[in-house]
């Protein structure tokens, strides 16, 4: 019954388990997903104000023409995040610095309408880029533009730590909610097995010559009352219960001990030591009535067992 | 490594054209070439503020930014950093607008044009300072959107010293010293093709 019991719970905490995983998963997913969305997005926007800044910025360089300057100007950007950058106006090209830039035209004076929102596009040597056009500025009658490239290395590094992230924190939920799932599913175990323990409360047992009676918590032997506390009356109706076997230290921790986690074999050997010493107390001959079985665990003997055999 | 390479250089031209057009012979030039070169550096820094404040990532802000603190402090500020230089070799536009106000002081004999350019000179330390530690604020806060808010601000302090011509009521700036030493005409069709 016992292993029926511990095999449904295992089956339960499986599922259950199994469950919490693939949800913790998909909610990893969508989470990161969004947010690569949302970065590439946010990342998309601040290159078109980027670029439309440095454009804005470019006018006080374009009349008079001071070359230098507006040169000066377009290597800043270089020393950021772009890539490359291309100023063109009244159908004369400026400025082509920096690498993996298109092929520039002189006529580039219109800004061209796909890029003008900013597009993600992967360099033939490397890196990607977004791609932005936008118009320059011009001072007074005149057309031109500007074309900047901007890596986005920040943005796949930056997701690739929020991956990790997510991933980290999935992980960590699962272990905290199997591990809670565990720890309820073991509380569920004991209580059960306490209930069964208990379940002879009102009965009275009888194994040889002693006898448990469980409507007045009382143990007998040879009709001799035995003083127990108790816990060790419960450590010897639990054994009485089951007295055609062994029973391991584990089993009775959990019986006898099920509310308290810290417990083990020690207060079992300790429980042991004491109720041999209540049973003498009433016949020296009852002392050996616990049958110490090496290895395996306990077992309350009809009669009582060669004492060579027995822990003491 | 090619890239820092690139970028390396790209500093070391930088410096060298900023500094060419800057500095070298400050002794020797005229106030009039100093007031001009002032005036463009200050639009670079126009520049620069306004690219740091829209900067795609923190990493471009702080690069902008460092730049801006070079332009404004000068090789020998407490805050310049070589890696980021821009204006090696210049005495940096706080500098330059302290060296202003002291020799205004000793060589504009007329009262009317000396009150407002020895204000205006007063005016600009005033913004420039403010710029830099919008700016010093900028490159220390971790967060983006905040850096990107100190950078704006800057960029208002910068074009409150620059001193928009066509604003009907702005406070005597760069434009004041400008005109009064007959710059404004030279620099007239630059004044009136300030876009915001």
């Amino acid at each position: 019954m016992a292993i029926d019991r511990w095999l449904d719970e295992t089956k339960r905490l499986i599922v259950v388990g199994v469950v919490v995983v693939l949800a913790t998963a998909l909610a990893a997913v969508l989470v990161v997903r969004s947010q690569h969305g949302l970065l590439r997005e946010t990342f998309r926007e601040r290159s078109v104000a980027y670029a439309q800044a440095f454009a804005t910025s470019s006018v006080n360089w374009l009349e008079p023409l001071d070359l230098d300057m507006l040169r000066t100007a377009a290597q800043f950007l270089l020393l950021g995040s772009a890539r490359y950058v291309q100023v063109a106006a009244n159908g004369e090209l400026l400025i082509d610095a920096g690498d993996g830039a298109p092929a520039a035209r002189a006529e580039m004076t219109d800004a061209d309408p796909a890029l003008s929102t900013g597009a993600f596009r992967q360099l033939a040597d490397g890196p990607s880029v977004v791609d932005v056009s936008v118009p320059l500025a011009m001072p007074a009658e005149g057309a031109g533009t500007v074309r900047v490239g901007i890596e986005t290395t920040s943005i796949v590094s930056r997701g690739r730590t929020m991956t990790w992230t997510a991933v980290g924190v999935g992980v960590a939920v699962d272990v905290l909610i199997l591990a809670l799932l565990v720890w309820s599913g073991r509380g569920r175990a004991r209580g059960t097995r306490q209930v069964g323990a208990s379940s002879t409360d009102a009965a009275s047992l009888t194994v040889g010559e002693l006898r448990v009676d469980g409507a007045i918590k009382k143990v007998m032997w040879r009709d001799a009352p035995v003083a127990l506390t108790p816990k060790q009356y419960a450590l010897v109706a639990f054994l009485a219960e089951r007295s055609e076997r062994v029973v391991s230290e584990a089993e009775i921790v959990d019986a006898v001990w099920a509310e308290s986690p810290y417990a083990d074999a020690k207060d079992v050997k300790q429980c042991v030591y004491l109720v041999r010493k209540r049973l003498a107390e009433v016949d020296p001959l009852a002392r050996d009535l616990i049958e110490n079985v090496p290895g395996f665990g306990y077992r309350l003997a009809s009669s009582p067992v060669d004492e060579e055999m027995t822990d003491g | 490594m090619n890239r820092a390479l690139r970028q390396a250089g790209i500093a070391f031209l930088i410096a060298a054209s900023i500094a060419l057009a800057a500095v070298g012979d400050v002794v020797e030039r005229t106030i009039e070439d100093r007031l001009a070169a002032f005036a463009q550096q200050l639009r670079m820094g126009l520049t620069l503020s306004t690219l740091a404040a829209y900067s795609p990532t923190i990493e471009d802000l702080r690069v902008h930014a460092q730049q801006l603190v070079n332009l404004l402090e000068g090789a020998r500020g407490p805050h310049f950093t070589r890696p980021a230089q821009s204006i090696e070799g210049a005495a940096g536009l706080i500098a330059e607008a302290s060296a202003f106000g002291v020799r205004f002081e000793e060589t504009l004999p007329d009262p009317e044009p000396r009150v407002r350019v020895l204000l205006a000179t007063k005016n600009i330390r005033f913004y420039l300072t403010e710029a830099l530690s919008e700016a010093l604020a900028g490159l220390e806060e971790r967060r983006f959107d905040r850096a990107s808010m100190a950078l704006l601000r800057a960029y208002a302090y910068l074009l409150a010293a620059y001193e928009r011509p066509g604003d009907g009521a702005s406070v005597p700036g760069t434009w004041t010293i400008l005109r009064a030493h007959g710059l404004a005409e030279r620099l007239a069709v630059e004044a009136e093709s300030e876009t915001p």
